[in-house]
């Protein structure tokens, strides 16, 4: 097992009307995006954001994102209840991944993996020097900060101190905060 | 490698186009039955918006605790008008009343009640039991199906 495990975070599937739906964890920018359209549903109709309708669109625009789905459809084919359990099963997921990935938890893991494992040694090595401008756009190195999850960010950090401490031995305690930028940035 | 998870288009998760209909006794006329049609999200938004627009077109801006319950019934009647339906009929199309106006005059306060409760109820219920369901088959399946290597 190498560090490639890590760099999407793992959908999780519910069965909705005999059909699996898988639904992914989401970045925080795209839970941004999700409450924005929400809330822009909301004034397009000239109401306040608020309430349990808004927080119904709300949740519905964040499972859209998280089922790479149009909201407006979820809108019109789902019926509240559905929206219940989907959501319960996607937040779990996300809160679920959240927990595993605490600093105290992924950095004993990673001290294991980075001390036995020649492919993360070697994936870690090329990302650190790679950095955001590292030759695998599609893989979880080199993507946009803005695009990770907390969880992915978490891991970002984590990655460059076990790196740092275990196998630069203190050449390399200065990391460029462009590292962890997004590169438009 | 782990297969790439194959994404479910919201169209495959759509059955005939045919919706969930509870047929209920009309309350105090034992014996005449009604359709009760389980409204969509943007059934319920549809009918939340509207009972806003009615209360802005009436001068309430805010919907305080003062106004909530005059809201609350304006809501019930826009829900009364979009999900009650021919007992036999599975179609938005077949409502029993034409207009949102006809609702509000011929429905009173305890049947609007009656009805948007038990609409909260059946689809609550309804769409819960049939996921735990999906859930409990999925379980059952797993259980039988024979282990790598056992077949």
């Amino acid at each position: 097992m190498n560090l490639r495990g890590y760099k999407t975070a793992p959908p999780t599937a519910v069965r909705l009307r005999g059909k699996l739906v898988w639904l992914a964890l989401l970045s925080r920018l795209r839970l941004q995006q999700a409450e924005g359209l929400a809330g822009a549903f909301f004034r397009a109709h000239r109401v306040e954001p608020r309430g349990p309708y808004f927080e119904l669109v709300r949740r519905i625009h964040v499972l859209a994102s998280a089922m790479d789905s149009e909201a407006h459809e979820l809108l019109e084919e789902l019926v509240p209840s559905e929206v219940k359990v989907l959501w319960m099963v996607w937040a779990a997921h996300q809160e679920e991944l959240a927990s595993v990935a605490s600093p105290g938890a992924l950095r004993e893991e990673l001290r294991k993996r980075v001390n036995d494992d020649a492919d993360v040694l070697a994936d870690g090595q090329a990302a650190y020097l790679a950095g955001p401008s590292s030759p695998d756009p599609g893989g979880f190195f080199g993507r946009p900060v803005g695009e990770l999850t907390d969880a992915q960010l978490d891991y970002c950090a984590l990655v460059r101190s076990a790196f740092i401490e275990f196998h630069l031995e203190g050449k390399h305690k200065e990391v460029s905060s462009a590292w962890l930028q997004s590169p438009s940035e | 490698m782990a297969p790439e998870p194959q994404r479910v288009k919201i169209a495959q998760l759509k059955g005939k186009d045919l919706r969930t209909v509870h047929v209920v006794e009309w309350p105090g006329l034992p014996g005449r039955k009604v359709g009760l049609m389980e409204l969509r999200c943007s059934e319920q938004l549809e009918a939340y918006f509207a009972a806003r627009e009615v209360f802005a077109r009436r001068g309430w801006q805010e919907i305080d605790a003062a106004a909530l319950q005059s809201f609350e019934e304006e809501l019930h009647v826009q829900y009364c008008y979009r999900m009650l339906v021919d007992p036999d009929a599975r179609d938005p199309k077949f409502r029993i009343f034409d207009s949102v106006e006809e609702t509000r005059q011929r429905l009173d306060p305890n049947e609007r009640n009656f009805f948007a409760l038990t609409h909260q109820i059946r689809q609550n219920a309804g769409a819960a039991g049939r996921m735990i369901e999906d859930q409990k088959r999925e379980g059952e399946a797993d259980k039988v199906k024979p282990a790598e290597g056992e077949a």
